[in-house]
């Protein structure tokens, strides 16, 4: 089982936690490893999502600060990093 | 939200499973995707002395084509279902429900076959079910029978199956062509279970004549419910547009739902009809193509 600890490799971000700190996806922070595991999730079974299924697949992980706007474009960003490619270890 | 302690064991086999629970009786319960069970449990409202996980039974997982049949093990999580390209192709509106029960998470580890078993009033699954006309094995140490969907769901949280029967296939009717099934849900917004949802299956011929529907409502009672008006006014008819409205505005006769704090008895009857026209408009889209 892979956690949001898990994610980066040593001091590089995973293009995901990346796109959320170039795409403001984060304030408190709080439902951030959940948004960023699903959204992982996401783009390993899916590397170019619709907005729509972003936000599908993102149901049930709630954000009371950031709002969900800028967490769907820092998913797009991460996919257009990542090019359709699978990047984890 | 702790649990009360309780034992595990994993069952290999289903009928070791049926063993277990023969020995275990009362304080034993099955173990699927533990969606339903696991929280029930946190909250107290269950308190089994033994789960008996079916997760570890080989087989029960899996969607197949049998004859005229889809055959979906029971431990089949729903993102399989709404994945499966026989489900899609074949019944897809068993794929948009799936598709729209909880969240990730929950598709990932619910299941079908849990979900059924479990009779919950605001699931999806037993409405798309009720319309797709499935049927349920039942498996007890003496055999097999088979249950339709009409007798199955009983009560709140209650079937048909004994408790001494495991529940191991959902067996789909394969639909004729010129068939297209749909379902539509208005979701909880905190919770996203069912508030009404609507499953549609119309089978028409070339001349857009409409030769079978079975319409099923979720939301108004303590399970599905065949919206028999609503099936009558489409019968034989021409599937026109006016002929849906009219027809899914019967949608909620003869249902007398339960008014709750999240909506009247008069809001959900409405919302019922909303959904059933959303549902055969889609499934009559589909039975064109």
């Amino acid at each position: 089982m892979k956690t949001i600890e898990g994610l980066a490799n040593g001091d590089v971000f995973h293009p995901v936690q990346e796109g959320f700190r170039e795409k403001h996806g984060l304030q408190c922070g709080y439902c951030t490893p959940g948004m960023i595991m699903t959204a992982t999730y996401l783009l390993e079974t899916n590397p170019n999502p619709s907005d729509e299924e972003i936000k599908h697949a993102l149901e049930g992980n709630i954000c009371r600060c950031t709002g969900y706007v800028n967490i769907v474009e820092s998913i797009k960003w991460a996919a257009e990093k990542m090019g359709g490619k699978d990047v984890s270890r | 939200m702790f649990p009360a302690s309780f034992g595990y064991v994993a069952a290999r086999s289903v009928e070791e499973a049926l063993q277990l629970m023969a020995k275990h009786g009362e304080d034993g319960k099955l173990l699927a995707g533990g969606h339903s069970l696991i929280p029930a449990m946190k909250l107290r409202l269950q308190s089994p002395h033994t789960l008996i996980d079916l997760g570890t039974v080989p087989g029960l997982r899996g969607v197949k084509v049998d004859g005229n049949q889809l055959i979906i093990g029971a431990l089949t999580v729903h993102a399989d279902v709404a994945a499966s390209d026989l489900v899609r192709k074949h019944v897809p509106g068993l794929a948009d429900a799936a598709s729209l029960i909880g969240d990730v998470q929950v598709r990932n580890r619910g299941t079908i076959g849990g979900s059924v078993a479990h009779a919950d009033p605001a699931a999806d699954l037993p409405v798309i079910l009720t319309a797709l006309n499935a049927s349920f094995i039942a498996q007890s140490p003496s055999g097999t029978r088979t249950v339709a969907v009409d007798d199955f769901f009983t009560d709140f949280y209650t079937t048909a199956m004994n408790a001494n029967e495991i529940l191991t296939e959902i067996r789909v009717p394969i639909p004729a062509s010129g068939t297209g099934t749909a379902y539509a849900k208005l979701p909880h917004p905190a919770s996203g279970y069912v508030v009404v949802s609507a499953a549609a299956l119309i089978t028409q011929q070339a001349s857009g004549t409409c030769t079978a529907a079975r319409v099923a409502i979720g939301g108004l009672g303590s399970g599905p419910i065949r919206a028999m008006p609503t099936e009558m006014e489409l019968q034989g008819k021409p599937l026109t547009p006016q002929l849906i409205a009219t027809a899914a505005a019967k949608a909620a006769d003869e249902t007398d739902p339960v008014e709750d704090s999240y909506s009247s008895t008069e809001y959900k009857q409405h919302v019922a009809t909303v959904y059933a026209r959303k549902a055969i408009e889609t499934a009559v889209e589909r039975a064109r193509n």
